[in-house]
């Protein structure tokens, strides 16, 4: 399909698209359920970054997500499952209880979606919470995803789980007393995930990646609003040790006008569930893109529209607009980027006449070909594309202040006015 | 716990996607002893929860498969029938992050209980994770329960590499496959690493894709990346000051031939990224000063008095590299050129990143009067 070319956010299209999606999910979201709790945030937020939870939604509606997101409070460790698929009922017992464990990213999720939904979280068992996020921190720094079986770490160590660690401590309010994490080595892991290119990856040595750069980024960020008073981004990354200068460079580098607006390509990130052909381009690099002038020829114009990709040579993607312009906006460093061209790539070429925002042009947003099955672990990032692509679009615009959408908070990934409402509880003292 | 019902007969349905609507678990004998536990999406005890966060419209299979899940799980069940089920489940969820685990043990109480050798079981496993692997190529439990299985043997397997050629063949990008691979590396170094297997397997995916950026990452790994991640475990502490303060022993001859490979590949292709990247990161691995690189630079740009601004340019990377070179020189005026042409004509995309440089040049100039 060809999208239509407007240069407005069409925001009554977008509330029906999320107000859709609020109300039933189609079968093929079942690949990703494991991070069911995740496609709430991402509805629960939308609506509320553009202003229309409550006009949308009822407040017994509102009151029964708040109740099924507290049905997901794992009782022995506070934190939260990602789906209620695991839930063993009356025959939950000490002796299978890991097969049905509290997961960190959903944690987070489920955390973030009761502040939106202006819970006081109160029922929240914060100190057992709290503690379970410190058991899950490995030796490295870095935290794991869940407990197994005898309490092991499970799951991957990478900068996503680091961030949905201390975000969580954040809104529990953990203060500095009852923190106990490492925060040395937690910087330090982050540190070392920084690649020769600049940018983070999953681990040391492992590819700079947009995703796993705006954890690391977030994670250091967190961690500085863990102080009192709040330690700013720039101390703690170098505390950390990181190279800010060639990481803001590489994440500028990832702005790109390769667009692909044929949309049949597959060259992508970590979303592509079909099979990928070898396709000639990836054979034999085409011409135009090793031979300077050539590119420069559609290149000048005022009109171009640069979206970002997530990693060196490949194309550009909605998410990595978000993962590269939030980790910048962090770092206050966005206004560096061409952002009427990337205003330009979100509501021109991926914006769709149902609402939401494809991860390239041409892409319906809410079809099955775009559930990433990433990873439990990638719960944080690349699980559902099309509500997650069409989430980080609207971010991204709202971090440039596009109008009719709220002012947008880049570590916490949700609106401001949200976030206030953390500060503003009264729920710790207990 | 031990195998209940060991039967050979089919357990699982054989056309998924047309027997969506069908019940398989609830009418097949062999599952008649187990009691399903039904799906929880609300508080419990309650008539009426309202409606839950995110409702997914399953598919009655897949709701069946789940509650017969949930009932093997709940009494730890570590039978061939309850593996079964686990396929089936993971054919339908992928994601599904304990049932993975569950497999796992499943598997291990198998191969106890039927006097399966360890490697035996695990070749069989693997061969059974390709075709899943096939179909999900993007799916994290996927790899690490191939992790899982191949960590528990003691040799490479022999077909391991050329599973990995197969799979980077579908997306030769794949980041879980290359955090597989360097895992794999650092699992059996003999022989991946102490032989060149891995520089060649790497060396062809790169001459396939000289844009492949996995690649070039990964080659960095297979020349000094072992070294550096081993100082990192052992020595704790921040890779950029162990890189700093010449803790690691450098081989001159590794340097020399990555220098090379990285400018063979940059002439024959200046405006591509990723060995320019590499390049960078080899020369500060080894503590070779970027202004080395001048003459190679100019070389890029029409040589040392050309006109940035002119079609002798035919990279944009070897300009940024000049600015930074001048720079370092303190021939600041030279640098800003660089940034001009840069932001004015090669990489308009980023001119406010260019201005910001040169504006920080401008401050250097003015701290300097």
């Amino acid at each position: 399909m060809i999208p239509e070319k407007r240069t407005q956010l069409d925001r009554e299209r977008h509330i029906k698209y999320w107000k859709r999606c609020s109300q039933l999910l189609p079968e093929p979201y079942t690949s990703g359920e494991a991070s069911r709790m995740s496609f709430g945030f991402f509805i629960v937020a939308a609506l509320d970054l553009l202003g229309a939870l409550e006009k949308v939604t009822t407040p017994d509606e509102r009151q029964s997500w708040i109740e099924w997101i507290y049905t997901c409070q794992v009782p022995h460790t506070g934190g939260f499952r990602g789906f209620t698929g695991t839930m063993l009922g009356g025959m939950r017992s000490p002796q299978n209880w890991h097969w049905d464990p509290a997961n960190l990213p959903n944690t987070y999720f489920a955390l973030a979606t009761l502040v939106i939904l202006g819970d006081d979280l109160q029922r929240v068992q914060r100190r057992q919470c709290i503690a379970w996020v410190r058991s899950l921190q490995r030796k490295n720094g870095s935290f794991g995803e869940f407990l197994g079986e005898n309490n092991d770490v499970e799951g991957a160590d990478d900068p996503r789980l680091c961030l949905c660690a201390v975000g969580t401590l954040k809104i529990l309010q953990a203060d500095e007393q009852d923190l106990e994490i490492d925060e040395t080595k937690l910087q330090q892991f982050i540190a070392n995930c920084q690649s020769y290119e600049g940018g983070i990856g999953q681990a040391p040595l492992l590819e700079a990646h947009s995703g796993l750069n705006y954890c690391g980024i977030a994670t250091l960020s967190f961690l500085g609003l863990l102080h009192s008073p709040v330690v700013s981004i720039r101390e703690v990354a170098s505390q950390a040790g990181l190279d800010v200068p060639s990481c803001v460079c590489w994440m500028l580098d990832r702005q790109t006008t390769w667009i692909d607006d044929a949309g049949d390509d597959s060259s992508d990130e970590e979303d592509e569930t079909e099979r990928q052909e070898h396709t000639p381009r990836e054979a034999e690099p085409e011409k135009e893109l090793l031979d300077l002038p050539s590119l420069m020829d559609g290149l000048s114009t005022d009109e171009a529209a640069a979206g970002f990709c997530g990693r060196c040579g490949k194309m550009a993607d909605t998410c990595y607009c978000f993962w590269n312009v939030g980790a910048l906006a962090i770092l206050q460093q966005h206004h560096l980027v061409d952002i009427e061209a990337v205003r330009r790539y979100l509501l021109e070429h991926v914006s769709h006449l149902i609402g939401g925002f494809g991860k390239a042009p041409g892409e319906l947003p809410g079809v099955l070909n775009h559930i990433a099955e990433l990873s439990s672990k990638g719960d944080v990032l690349t699980t559902m594309q099309d509500l997650l692509h069409s989430y980080l679009g609207l971010a991204t615009l709202a971090i440039y202040n596009e109008p009719g959408l709220k002012e947008y908070d880049p570590t916490f990934c949700f609106s401001k006015e949200a976030v206030e409402k953390i500060q503003n509880a009264s729920w710790r003292r207990y | 716990m031990a195998d209940k019902t060991s039967s050979t007969g089919p357990s699982r349905p054989k056309s998924k996607s047309s027997k969506k609507r069908e019940p398989f678990y609830a009418v097949s004998p062999q599952w008649r002893d187990v009691t399903p536990i039904p799906l929880l999406d609300g508080p419990p005890g309650q008539k009426d929860p309202g409606p839950a966060l995110a409702t997914i419209a399953y598919a009655p299979r897949y709701s069946e498969a789940m509650s017969y899940l949930r009932a093997v799980m709940a009494v730890n069940e570590f039978s061939r029938r309850a593996l079964e089920l686990t396929e089936d489940i993971i054919s339908m969820n992928p994601a599904h992050y304990t049932v993975w685990l569950y497999r796992a043990k499943i598997l291990q109480a198998l191969w106890a209980a039927e006097g399966t050798q360890t490697e035996e079981g695990v070749l069989a496993e693997l061969e059974w994770l390709e075709g899943i692997s096939e179909r999900n190529l993007k799916n994290y439990q996927i790899w690490h329960h191939r992790q899982l299985l191949v960590s528990l043997l003691s040799k490479l397997p022999s077909t391991e590499t050329e599973f990995l050629a197969h799979i980077l063949s579908f997306d030769s990008k794949n980041y879980h496959v290359w955090t597989y691979r360097q895992w794999l590396c650092r699992r059996f170094p003999d022989p991946l690493l102490t032989t060149d297997m891995e520089l060649r397997a790497v060396d062809a995916l790169i001459n396939e894709d000289v844009r492949n950026n996995s690649a070039w990452n990964h080659r960095y790994f297979v020349s000094f990346g072992a070294d550096e991640l081993q100082a990192i475990e052992s020595q704790g502490g921040n890779r950029k000051e162990i890189l700093s303060q010449g803790r690691l022993v450098v081989d001159e001859d590794v340097v020399e031939r990555e220098i090379n490979y990285a400018k063979d590949h940059i002439a024959w292709a200046p405006q591509n990224p990723s060995p320019w990247n590499y390049l960078k990161g080899v020369l500060r691995r080894a503590a070779i000063p970027l202004t080395d690189m001048q003459v190679f630079c100019e070389g890029f740009v029409g040589g040392k008095h050309a006109d940035l601004m002119s079609d002798s340019v035919r990279s944009s990377h070897a300009v940024d590299w000049l600015a930074e070179i001048y720079r370092l020189d303190g021939n600041l005026e030279k640098s800003k050129s660089c940034l001009d042409a840069l932001g004015k004509k090669w990489d308009p995309i980023r001119r406010k990143y260019w201005e910001f440089r040169a504006k920080q040049l401008d401050e250097d100039l003015g701290n300097e009067a």
